[in-house]
């Protein structure tokens, strides 16, 4: 019998990706930016195509659909209606909308991949963006039936919607439509703190846990939280339909103070100034520092409020205690902690953002108009590439490096690379296939020692070149994982633990001998890893519980400071070279810092 | 031949402060030897400016217009330097050389500050002219020697010759406080040399932008035949910054590194739409797919080879590791000259790139086995958020042209 294929494309906004759906499984997805090299790369997605198509062993010929994400002239209606309800102000922005449409050919997306992939134009089709996003969670998730809830910035005009999933078919209950966004409330935030908006939400995350939600209550007025699970957001401090140069305004300023510096020294005590803050400024730094972490601390707290009403409801008006959840804020791990500690379970499709539009598009038309049967849920997001240890064998040889280790017995490998890590070493590691998503997995991950007290500032500051406050999650292999940490609910492969995308408080007894993967109020962001779902790097976790004791990792993404993560073995000796990781492990290879001149 | 000349130098209406000033009078006695400068308030009342043989104007400052007067009006800056108003040609005054040869008379000449300070097409490699910060010769070295005189020396006079970069030739400086400089007069003045040497000359061969290709091009066509008794080699920087930007082939295949406008000067033989300035420096790429170890060893193999050619003419060789910001803990004053807005510095990431590569690079520098081996690198981080001594991000100021002379002085102490 011949096979089923469907490509999902996102691209044009941020986090362009392609999908492959082959016979109900996803077989192949991936973001550009880790072939371009472009953090977050918005840009027309040929590599990933190309990925994807090779995967399948396949040319375009023999995709039965092309799934673009949304549906680009409604959302090109949603930027000229609200052009014209903010004129004249929006006019600026407005003509910098279109001649960034024209130039990237907006208007004819489904023209450009036809073009580009050689099929028909009817083969290539349009979905609702949060239509992607919701099928992105249900049909990848391991529920029969589960309320649907999508949370994002904008799409076409919705921001969040509220739906049922159902005998293999999506159904829409509610909407909320911009202006009101609990994406865009929170990005506001990112750029208020100082971060880059669609980028540094997580660095808001990791600044929570340092202030008190002293805030909360005046956010949380903005607010209007209807009866039906939608909500309105008051527009007196926000900018989201006609921003200038932030989406927030003079008002948030006047309610909370002066907006955070971008790269402003951050430090809540002395342990943790800077070491270039010099003494005059240091209590300068700490009061704002205290203040801007207050603001994260309430602006998490907030939005776990909107989003558990939102979700509530959701459950609540379907009858599911099951919840699948999709868009950016579903990457929202603290959030996602909460839910499942108010007794929901949880799916969270591994790319939950943008990009996840991809297997999304692909995955709502394989049901919804192709009719083909329910796919199979995700276990594993090493969808990426995979190299050859031919092609990882003349990478390094052509490193300038010392190879230390080269064996084709992987227990050998992976005591070896315990050792290291037992010795106090931080290694980079690449593993088979890339993983699908934001969040490192153990494919393409720096590994330390979480027992290590001084690891956590090493990576920061050495290594990943990032603020200091940022943390880091724990590797923990599956079974085990209760024994260090406070988990709401037992885990299966398809648990968003598996994937990165839960916080949960590590239990009292473990904090002080797991500083690694300790963050400041106590919590870490799991990822559980099951032994048949990831085999090898549940057998390396084992190797190191073998020199160590805990069956623990620091697994933290292999990348620079505003870089994708790496994906070919030359990217992630390009990022060994530039950072302070001791070692790289790749392939059943070991290479050290030493040079050959 | 500018002995006696009447200069006025107008100062702005708050004046400036005493360093400031002190530094702006060096520019102006380094650009015009012996002349007398005389100090006046803008606006300047009962003041005869027609008496002045020159003006010299604060740059950044003077926004008072000048009353009628026949005196050639300059500029000088913070730094000494000394130029033209702005979009004044340069002619013979400010560059004698200027005519010497076809690459340095048909280069532009003052269209733009730029054209003051810029790479110009030279048959072997480059030419880089950079006036005002005292003289120069045809080739843009700071030398005012006749080198050739110095073939037939006396055994007892030493010559020392320096190569490198910008950070040799000391773009932040004027001449006569460039390291080059400051190590002659340090040597001349150290009665400890003085039984085994009777003078010595220093010659900066420095070239702004330059690589050590470019150092063992200039060696062998100006410095060779005179036979130096000690090649100083201070670089580093510039080789892993633009083996960032060089092509990953000449690069990994052949060493080659090269400053990224020179692609565009192929672009200008080869592309009749070439609209760009082949004079300006290129954009910046990021780093190039090529495993970056391969810039180190490029630039450790073609700084052996400048070794083993210098030895070959019978030179003693002194690597020279040179230092840049991120060698030292930042003082405030550096900090400021570097980020004034608070902003991250331009190039950031390469600059990033220099510091892990340097890094890597530290523990080896040994084993080459130069006659002396100063790494900068390694004596900047012993200085202290106190010192000052970066005028940017890789260039030094006076001070720290001072450091770096002194250093490199009680290296020759042992070998001379």
């Amino acid at each position: 019998m011949q096979s089923v294929n469907v490509l999902g494309v996102s691209f044009g906004y941020h986090d362009a990706a392609a999908a492959l759906i082959r016979d109900g499984v996803v077989v192949a997805a991936a973001q550009q930016e880790r072939f371009s090299r472009r953090k977050n790369d918005p840009g027309f997605p040929a590599d990933a195509i190309a990925h994807c198509l090779a995967v399948a062993g396949i040319g375009a010929d023999q995709l039965s659909l092309v799934a673009y994400y949304e549906d680009s002239l409604v959302k090109f209606d949603r930027v000229v209606s609200t052009a014209i309800e903010g004129f004249p102000a929006s006019r600026r922005n407005f003509d910098e909308t279109v001649a960034r449409w024209v130039r990237d050919g907006r208007f004819q997306v489904r023209e450009r991949l036809a073009d580009h992939l050689g099929v028909p134009l009817d083969m290539v089709v349009e979905t609702n963006h949060h239509d992607s996003h919701g099928a992105s969670a249900y049909f990848c998730s391991p529920f029969d039936s589960a309320a649907v809830v999508t949370l994002d910035g904008v799409g076409e005009y919705e921001t969040a919607t509220i739906g049922v999933g159902r005998d293999g078919r999506l159904q829409r209950l509610g909407a909320v439509r911009l202006p009101h966004s609990i994406g865009l409330f929170y990005s506001a935030f990112t750029a208020y703190l100082g971060f880059t908006v669609n980028e540094g939400e997580y660095k808001v995350m990791g600044m929570s846990a340092f202030g008190s939600p002293v805030f909360k209550d005046r956010l949380l007025d903005m607010f209007t939280l209807n009866g039906d699970g939608t909500f309105e957001l008051d527009q007196t401090c926000f900018e989201f339909l006609t921003p200038e140069e932030f989406p927030f305004n003079q008002s948030l300023i006047d309610r909370l103070g002066p907006a955070r510096v971008p790269g402003a020294p951050f430090a809540v005590d002395e342990a943790h100034m800077p070491e270039d803050v010099s003494v005059e400024q240091r209590a300068g730094v700490l009061g704002d520092s205290r203040r801007f972490a207050d603001v994260a601390a309430s602006v998490q707290a907030c939005t776990e409020e909107v989003i558990l009403h939102i979700v509530r409801h959701a459950a609540a008006r379907t009858g599911q205690t099951s919840v699948c959840l999709a868009g950016g804020v579903a990457l929202n791990s603290l959030a996602n902690g909460r839910l499942q500690r108010e007794g929901l379970s949880l799916f969270v499709q591994p790319a939950a953002g943008d990009a996840g539009g991809a297997v999304g598009a692909a995955a709502y038309h394989w049901h919804h108009t192709l009719g083909k049967g329910r796919m199979a849920p995700l276990k594993s997001s090493a969808f990426g590439r995979q190299f050859s240890r031919g092609d990882v064998d003349k990478a390094l040889a052509n490193s300038g490096f010392e190879l230390v280790f080269a064996s084709d017995d992987e227990g050998e490998y992976l005591a070896a690379v315990a050792k290291l890590i037992a010795d106090g070493n931080v290694v980079g590691w690449v593993h088979g296939r890339s993983e699908w998503g934001p969040r490192a997995l153990g494919y393409r991950s720096i590994l330390a020692d979480p027992t290590s007290p001084s690891i956590q500032r090493r990576i920061n500051d050495k290594i990943k070149f990032r603020e200091p406050f940022r943390p880091f999650a724990p590797a923990v292999i599956a079974e085990r994982a209760a024994e260090f940490f406070e988990l709401p609910q037992p885990l299966t492969p398809c648990s968003p633990e598996s994937f990165m995308l839960a916080v949960h408080p590590v239990k009292s007894q473990w904090r002080e001998r797991l500083p690694g993967v300790t963050h400041a109020d106590g919590t870490a962001r799991v990822q559980a890893v099951h032994a048949d779902c990831h085999p090898v790097f549940y057998r390396l976790l084992r190797a190191f519980e073998a020199v160590r004791q805990v069956p623990i990792l620091v697994n933290t993404s292999f990348n620079l400071n505003g870089e994708p993560i790496v994906d070919s073995p030359q990217d992630a000796i390009r990022t060994f070279t530039l950072s302070g990781l001791d070692y790289l492990c790749m392939e059943n290879r070991i290479l050290s810092k030493a040079i050959i001149l | 031949m500018s002995a006696g000349l009447r200069i006025a130098l107008l100062l702005p209406p708050g004046g400036l402060d005493a360093a400031d000033l002190r530094q702006r009078l060096a520019g102006i006695a380094c650009r015009f030897p012996g002349c007398l400068v005389d100090e006046i308030q803008l606006p300047p009342e009962d003041v005869n400016l027609a008496a002045y043989d020159h003006l010299v104007v604060c740059d950044d400052k003077c926004q008072t217009p000048l009353p009628d007067h026949h005196a050639r009006v300059y500029r000088v800056s913070a730094m000494g330097r000394v130029l033209p108003l702005a979009d004044t040609p340069i002619d013979d005054r400010e560059l004698p050389s200027i005519d010497r040869h076809p690459f340095s008379r048909s280069a532009p000449r003052g269209q733009g500050d730029l054209d003051y300070a810029s790479f110009h097409y030279f048959p072997y490699g480059y030419l880089y002219r950079l006036v005002g910060l005292g003289p120069i010769n045809e080739f843009g070295h700071r030398i005012t020697e006749d080198i050739r005189s110095l073939k037939q020396r006396d055994p007892r006079h030493k010559v020392i010759a320096c190569f490198g970069g910008s950070a040799v030739w000391g773009v932040c400086v004027i001449r006569d406080q460039s390291f080059p400089f400051q190590l002659q007069e340090i040597l001349n003045g150290n009665p400890e040399l003085s039984a085994a040497v009777d003078r010595c000359t220093v010659l900066n061969f420095g070239i702004p932008g330059g690589v050590v290709l470019n150092a063992m091009q200039h060696f062998l066509l100006f410095c060779a035949d005179i036979r130096p008794d000690i090649v100083i080699c201070h670089d580093g920087v510039n080789d892993i910054f633009y083996g960032c930007t060089s092509d990953p082939w000449l690069l990994g295949e052949h060493g080659i590194v090269y400053q990224q406008q020179l692609e565009y000067w192929a672009d200008m033989l080869h592309d009749k739409n070439f609209k760009g300035n082949a004079n300006l420096g290129g954009p910046v790429v990021p780093p190039s797919g090529l495993a970056p170890v391969r810039i180190l060893q490029a630039y450790a193999r073609r700084k052996v080879e400048f070794m083993t050619v210098a030895r070959a003419f019978g030179a003693k060789f002194i690597w020279g590791q040179q230092g840049f910001a991120w060698s030292k803990p930042l003082s405030p004053i550096e900090r400021a000259r570097i980020s004034p807005t608070g902003a991250p510095s331009a190039y950031e990431k390469e600059f990033h790139t220099v510091r892990l590569l340097y890094d890597l690079l530290r523990p080896r520098l040994e084993a080459f086995k130069p006659d002396a081996l100063v790494d900068f690198d390694t004596l900047f981080s012993g200085l202290s958020s106190f010192d000052t001594v970066m005028a940017d991000m890789v260039h030094l100021d006076p001070a720290g042209e001072r450091l770096v002379a002194e250093h490199y002085a009680r290296a020759i102490a042992g070998m001379l």
